[in-house]
């Protein structure tokens, strides 16, 4: 083998960081890869660090600058004429929205992400409304998960 | 007099082949949240692609590996594989268009692995003695692609990113296997360890 690819596979081993996000949903065009800490398993009783990677089709991320957007948090599905467990408070982070929930028991939950364009946003960056959600078991031990059945 | 390297029976590469990715799955069943079992499985074929692919490159100074070599890319290529339609079932939910709304980051990164899969092809579909033979020059030129493709799937690893988490569990889990593999491959090595002992006689 060439001493280049050698060397470029020893430097990449050493530089390679944390995964991003993993499950996507999308309305329209906008999507959004939604990830939740620890591991992607929500314990109960604890702030659960949850990261959206917000994108239009194409990848053009969606940045809270330019979104009027807000978190909802359901105990279970979501039914009409139910409100919200709770409302996360979104913030910017890098190439992502976070926010920290908190599941007071172990069970499903679902998280809806939904927003609109800002006011006087500039029409090259304006996208569509859009309402995305997840399902996320929260569990004492870290054994939940997120349900992709939704 | 040269060191040729032990032949090893194509059966029992496929089991090995078959056998470390189900013992990795117990594993990763004990101590993975079930919500994400599936996301991981995929992971886990994928760190297995790449770790074949490194030890094809470690045959190179490893010459008791080189009867493995053909079985090592081969189980490269059908771990990438499988890895990739996990990934599309359960990362993208069936829906190859859901890679349009990832970042612009992850999706040069998916394209990454999927030249490198690609790539792969080829190799896998000449990887007998028929095409050695057919191909001549050809095959050699084909297969100086190897390295390269390695190379394609570690950056493809490092830009997507890395899941494992930082739990103890996991790590002394894995720090065992490491240390098993270690000890066996190192056994295996070992001059003593061919040689009869001498308290025997």
């Amino acid at each position: 083998m060439n001493t280049l690819p050698r060397t470029l596979l020893a430097l990449l081993t050493l530089a390679t960081p944390a995964a991003l996000a993993h499950e996507l949903a999308r309305d329209g065009n906008v999507g959004a890869l939604m990830h939740t800490d620890p591991d992607d398993a929500p314990l109960v009783g604890k702030p659960t660090g949850v990261f959206f990677e917000l994108n239009q089709k194409g990848g053009r991320p969606i940045l809270l600058s330019q979104c009027a957007c807000t978190l909802s948090v359901y105990a279970g599905g979501v039914r009409a004429g139910r409100p919200a467990l709770s409302q996360g408070k979104l913030r910017q982070g890098q190439g992502q929205l976070l926010s920290s929930v908190l599941f007071p028991a172990a069970g499903a939950y679902t998280l809806v992400l939904q927003g609109r364009p800002k006011p006087g946003l500039a029409s090259g960056a304006a996208f569509p409304a859009f309402k995305l959600s997840w399902v996320v078991r929260a569990d004492v031990a870290g054994s939940g998960g997120m349900n992709m059945n939704h | 007099m040269t060191d040729r390297p032990r032949s090893v029976s194509g059966w029992w590469q496929v089991l090995v082949a078959l056998l470390v990715p189900l013992n990795l799955e117990l594993l990763l069943a004990l101590v993975t949240p079930v919500g994400v079992l599936a996301e991981r499985r995929e992971e886990l074929y994928g760190f297995l692609s790449l770790a074949s692919l490194l030890l094809v490159l470690c045959t190179r100074w490893a010459g008791w590996l080189r009867s493995y070599r053909r079985a090592l890319g081969l189980a490269a290529f059908w771990y990438g594989l499988y890895h990739g339609w996990l990934a599309l079932q359960h990362v993208l939910q069936g829906d190859p268009t859901n890679l349009l709304f990832l970042n612009q980051g992850t999706q040069a990164s998916i394209w990454a692995g999927i030249v490198a899969l690609a790539g792969l092809l080829p190799l896998t579909l000449t990887s007998f003695s028929g095409a050695q033979r057919r191909l001549g020059r050809a095959w050699k030129r084909l297969h100086r692609l190897g390295p390269w493709l390695t190379l394609l799937s570690a950056l493809h690893t490092a830009w997507a990113g890395v899941h494992f988490g930082f739990v103890p569990l996991k790590f002394t889990s894995l720090a065992l296997l490491l240390l098993s593999l270690g000890l066996f491959l190192w056994r295996r090595r070992s001059p003593a360890s061919r040689s009869p002992s001498p308290l025997r006689s």
